[in-house]
């Protein structure tokens, strides 16, 4: 039964690993993207005569604003990933319990027995002595 | 002549030990001295915790006890998992948008724009960002519910469980008492059952209301499995020999 909980740890340990390995790979990879885009973006106003101006402004902005709403939306995706994957492992280690509290009682349950039996045999011994 | 503890207790208790009745009073007395002894051992509480404590037993409250203790202990530390990923998430996009919102001003300013261009851009834009932030925090939320809805389950299904032992380990508790007074009873029974079937000592009285005859009889049979005489009744007829 150790080496159950010993896994199931594990896993919770493994799951805070991944997620910390997801989220700083996303930060790195939305860094890129968005300066990719906000390239991409200037480089297509420029294409089309429009320079630094308030209309480029805005379009710097909606495009920036595009983008954020992107990475809110992921992180709160990787975010919801993890509390899944955690209760998951949550579930387990309930179930876990509740098996080893079961076995403890049936261990339990046996020994009495034994000793209910001593104690009738030893009563019936008594019995016997008094005659 | 000294006499035996049994025999003391029969002559303080008034039972001649010669009679069947005394021989089954006394069987049953005993029987009923032990099955007593052993109902109240059992029923005493510091008795059964004692027994426990001998035979290297945990109590059922314990194990139960230890149970729900670990299993709220996880639970616990669930939730502390799920607020702090809830935090750091909130707390990476609202990090963002601040950044965002520094980028705007930095980048109206670079181009020569006053600064109530640069304003009413970071305005705009921290409130189109509201909306994003919203839809993540209710997504975090949607997500913690789902969560807490599975770990609800599993603690429903163990509390259920919980019930169920604390009332079968009631049950293995009355029936283990009932056990061994069955098996006290049940020995008792059988020394009783025994002790009335049994066959009673061989015992070949000497009276001086003997005949010569009957003396003679005796002396030649042999010494086995002789039934005992009643001198009241008719003796045992033997055809005499007749001497030619």
């Amino acid at each position: 039964m150790n080496d159950a909980l010993a896994a199931i740890n594990q896993q919770y340990a493994d799951i805070n690993n991944y997620y910390d390995q997801a989220n700083t790979a996303f930060e790195s990879q939305y860094k890129s993207y968005y300066g990719q885009n906000m390239t991409d973006t200037v480089n297509s106003m420029a294409q089309n005569d429009i320079f630094e101006s308030p209309v480029s402004e805005k379009a710097l902005n909606r495009q920036r604003q595009a983008l954020t709403e992107q990475y809110s939306q992921a992180k709160s995706t990787l975010a919801g990933e993890k509390m899944s994957a955690l209760g998951s492992v949550n579930a387990q280690k309930i179930s876990y319990y509740q098996n080893l509290a079961s076995l403890q009682l049936q261990q339990k349950t046996a020994k009495r027995s034994g000793i209910g039996q001593l104690i009738g045999t030893g009563a019936g011994l008594a019995a016997m002595a008094l005659i | 002549m000294a006499t035996s503890p049994d025999e003391s207790l029969r002559n303080i208790l008034g039972l001649n030990k010669d009679t069947t009745a005394a021989k089954i009073a006394t069987f049953g007395l005993g029987g009923i001295v032990g099955g007593g002894l052993a109902l109240s051992w059992l029923q005493n509480q510091g008795t059964d915790n004692t027994l426990n404590r001998i035979f290297g037993i945990k109590s059922t409250a314990s194990i139960l006890n230890k149970a729900t203790a670990n299993i709220q202990g996880t639970t616990a530390e669930l939730n502390n998992d799920l607020a702090k990923i809830g935090t750091d998430t909130t707390g990476a996009i609202k990090a963002k948008e601040a950044e965002v919102k520094t980028q705007i001003s930095d980048s109206a300013k670079a181009r020569g724009l006053n600064s109530e261009v640069a304003n009413a851009a970071q305005q705009q834009y921290g409130g189109s960002l509201s909306g994003a932030y919203a839809t993540a925090a209710r997504a975090l939320a949607q997500a913690k519910a789902n969560v807490r809805a599975t770990t609800g389950r599993a603690m429903s299904s163990y509390y259920q469980g919980l019930a169920e032992s604390q009332f079968k380990d009631m049950v293995q508790r009355q029936a283990e008492r009932a056990g061994i007074l069955g098996q006290i009873g049940g020995l008792t029974g059988a020394i009783i059952k025994q002790s009335m079937t049994k066959t009673p000592d061989i015992e070949i009285p000497e009276t001086k209301t003997q005949s010569p005859t009957q003396q003679q009889v005796y002396s030649q049979l042999p010494p086995t499995g002789i039934p005992a005489l009643d001198t009241e009744l008719n003796p045992i007829q033997i055809p005499m020999r007749t001497e030619a």
